[in-house]
């Protein structure tokens, strides 16, 4: 097939034999909503904003009846911190870019992938921590004495225990999120690839 | 608005198919694709000032909805019968055969590769093409070169035109 073929061949597609759209057709469409890879990011955040919001809230109404005073007022400052972050994050990645251009929207996309990626090993690594030891002492406070840190046993399985942790939700944000910020990095590096100087 | 943006896409709507069938092989892929075109196109309908062409406008949303939907797949290689089972022609029975070797030629190539080939084929200018992908009118042409020319060799190897 030559070249001018390809092209004749082509623009006989162009002709309007397809239905195109009804009224109801589109109205299903529109109500049904986007499902691309930012609002599925959009909606795991509201879905954790608001987990975190009521569970952090409930242990803190929890510790106020207990009347332990500051750790009630401690968990209302990180509620309210949480609220703030989560709310600046989800409003950044819905702000609508669709209709910039293929290099300027695929720039935006991998910078809000690496930016959820972020998002979670700041929430789960950095957080996880020292929530998991605020959870220990107030299960067990004597988990913390000498008792227990003079004995090797104790320390790996504890820090190997965390290794083990942060190795898996690395490979797991790898396994769902990584692979696509590599793919996106490779349509960019293909597109701003300059061939005019070849 | 929402009977304008009715019109919008009837006289458009070709635009839409022939994007989503270039990055799809399948007729649930090509529908998941074409649906989430038309959510976009209408979430950023009343932003659009006519500062761009809408033709323009619509390649932009649309292959910026096909490149970032990224369905990682096993790589697998399209054949004409594939297509022909899956996804509807609406050609005539003469040049379907082309069409359809035409459509899974372009599937063979990387995708930021399909969306110059796309507009290339659709003849918009090299400024257009520029607009719409972001980077400059030479390379542009450069890619338009390269990627015509992969074009053509493949469809003159796999499918003996």
């Amino acid at each position: 097939m030559k070249d001018l073929d390809i092209k004749k061949v082509w623009n006989q597609d162009s002709g309007d034999k397809s239905e195109g759209f009804n009224a109801e057709m589109v109205d299903k469409i529109i109500n049904k909503g986007p499902v691309n890879i930012i609002q599925k990011f959009v909606n795991a955040l509201r879905l954790e904003m608001w987990v975190n919001l009521v569970v952090l809230t409930g242990i803190g109404v929890y510790m106020a009846l207990e009347l332990k005073w500051e750790v009630a007022m401690f968990l209302l400052i990180v509620d309210a911190g949480y609220f703030i972050y989560y709310r600046r994050l989800i409003k950044k990645l819905s702000e609508k870019t669709i209709d910039s251009s293929v290099l300027e929207y695929l720039q935006t996309v991998y910078r809000m992938v690496n930016k959820f990626i972020a998002h979670y090993k700041v929430v789960n690594v950095i957080l996880a921590l020292p929530l998991f030891m605020t959870g220990m002492y107030f299960a067990k406070p004597d988990v913390f004495s000498e008792k227990y840190f003079s004995q090797g046993w104790f320390i790996v399985l504890l820090f190997g225990g965390f290794a083990l942790a942060i190795f898996l939700l690395y490979w797991f944000l790898h396994f769902l999120y990584g692979k696509k910020a590599k793919k996106i990095q490779q349509l960019i590096f293909e597109l701003t690839e300059d061939e005019s100087l070849d | 608005m929402k009977s304008e943006f009715q019109d919008l896409l009837n006289n458009n709507h070709k635009i839409i198919a022939k994007i989503c069938r270039a990055y799809t092989d399948n007729s649930e892929d090509f529908n998941d694709y074409q649906q989430e075109c038309i959510v976009q196109l209408w979430q950023s309908f009343d932003s659009f000032r006519g500062a761009s062409k809408i033709s323009t406008w619509v390649y932009r949303v649309c292959l910026n909805v096909c490149l970032s939907q990224l369905r990682i797949k096993k790589k697998r290689i399209p054949t004409v019968s594939d297509v022909t089972l899956d996804v509807k022609d609406d050609t005539d029975s003469a040049d379907e055969e082309n069409l359809k070797s035409i459509y899974s030629a372009i599937r063979l190539l990387k995708e930021s590769d399909r969306a110059v080939i796309l507009l290339y084929l659709d003849d918009k200018s090299y400024k257009d093409m520029a607009e719409i992908l972001g980077i400059t009118t030479t390379n542009v042409g450069a890619k338009v070169n390269r990627v015509k020319n992969q074009l053509k060799s493949i469809i003159n190897e796999r499918f003996g035109h």
